[in-house]
């Protein structure tokens, strides 16, 4: 009977007292004794300000329930997107090993400047200019008795015709530069920029 | 009983809203209090400290008595109809976008957290693992785990605070 009495009181004591968040979170979720869910339906009935901490409660335990579930999902997709397979660091160190190798080579590289070749008209007997394979040339075409013009398109195709290099040289200024060719026997044309052919010289790069 | 009204009113419509939505939520109110007021009418209730329990407990079997009736209603419609019509039980658009919203809170509380305190988070409601758990398993006290959530719901409160308007569905008209 005093049993009866003591938790008859305490019911009645919890009923004028306000929930606390674990109180509300708790009943939000279902959980807790029949006499504690009794007692806090009882204070509810009467009391407005924790129906809406009740209501608050609710919505933030949906909420946080809604986005931890999308948060995991989000990190398992980072973790399968992000994940390094397992030749990638074997892999990246010969990459960079390589790159490294090239840079070397390229910085230690003497940069010569470019060869002087005077070219002159290959009809007859002239033997052809010569230059040395991979390096720029600087080429001095032979102009003398050309139409005149402010400028030609100098052009380089090898042997089968097909074209290597291509520029316009100022007639002014008499050279044009490219970049070195690999070794065999090539011919520079001199064209008017209209496209009129005036002259052929040989070259040969060894 | 004007002042039996006055005083549970609220507390009546609050309970019926919240288990069964509001459909008929003013018959049900209504029906609540006609229950008590024959119960007080025929004697059955003499102890004023008990009112407040006696109508919780007149809440609780009419929320029992609806769903008993929603399923029955269900069972019977199946056993006649095959072809029964079938409710739409997704949230109306407005909620979802509440919800939507109430979500778009959390994600971006849960971003400003430390990485450990996201994860008892996720374990807590996520994976719904009880408190002793996680303060076993990530070497937490009691303290710092409650610590923990009540700053994450103080935060998510901190940025939904124009959003945390109460809601008028039961309040009575």
């Amino acid at each position: 009977m005093l049993q009866y009495k003591i938790v008859g009181f305490r019911i009645m004591r919890d009923i004028h007292r306000h929930m606390d968040e674990e109180e509300l979170e708790q009943y939000s979720d279902g959980a807790g004794t029949p006499e504690q869910t009794a007692a806090l339906e009882t204070h509810l009935l009467t009391c407005e300000e924790c129906r809406n901490q009740l209501l608050q409660t609710d919505e933030y335990v949906l909420a946080m329930r809604s986005a931890a579930g999308h948060e995991r999902r989000a990190a398992r997709t980072r973790e399968r997107e992000w994940s390094v397979p397992t030749w990638f660091p074997a892999f990246a160190a010969a990459a960079c090993g390589l790159l490294l190798f090239v840079a070397v080579r390229y910085w230690q590289a003497p940069s010569l400047p470019a060869a002087t070749v005077d070219l002159v008209a290959m009809r007859g007997a002239g033997t052809p200019g010569a230059a040395p394979a991979g390096r720029a040339l600087l080429l001095h075409p032979d102009l003398t008795g050309l139409a005149a013009s402010p400028s030609y398109r100098i052009q380089v195709v090898d042997q089968t015709g097909r074209e290597v290099r291509q520029s316009l040289m100022e007639a002014a200024r008499g050279a044009v530069q490219f970049t070195g060719l690999r070794a065999g026997v090539y011919f520079v044309r001199v064209y008017l920029p209209g496209g009129e052919l005036l002259r052929e010289y040989g070259l040969e790069v060894r | 009983m004007e002042e039996l009204y006055a005083i549970f009113v609220k507390g009546v419509r609050f309970f019926l809203w919240r288990q069964l939505g509001p459909q008929d939520l003013d018959d049900k109110v209504h029906d609540v209090f006609l229950i008590i007021t024959h119960s007080i009418q025929k004697g059955e209730l003499r102890e004023p400290d008990r009112l407040m329990g006696y109508v919780r407990t007149v809440v609780r079997r009419q929320v029992a008595m609806h769903i008993d009736n929603a399923v029955q209603s269900r069972r019977n419609q199946q056993a006649i109809d095959p072809s029964m019509t079938l409710s739409d039980h997704r949230p109306d658009p407005e909620r979802r976008a509440i919800e939507r919203e109430n979500q778009d809170l959390a994600l971006r509380m849960l971003a400003g957290l430390p990485k450990r305190e996201r994860e008892v988070l996720i374990r807590f409601y996520l994976q719904e693992q009880t408190a002793e758990q996680i303060c076993q398993d990530l070497n937490l006290t009691e303290t710092q785990f409650r610590l923990m959530k009540s700053r994450a719901k103080a935060r998510y409160g901190e940025l939904g605070k124009r959003r945390f308007a109460q809601r008028e569905g039961f309040q009575p008209k």
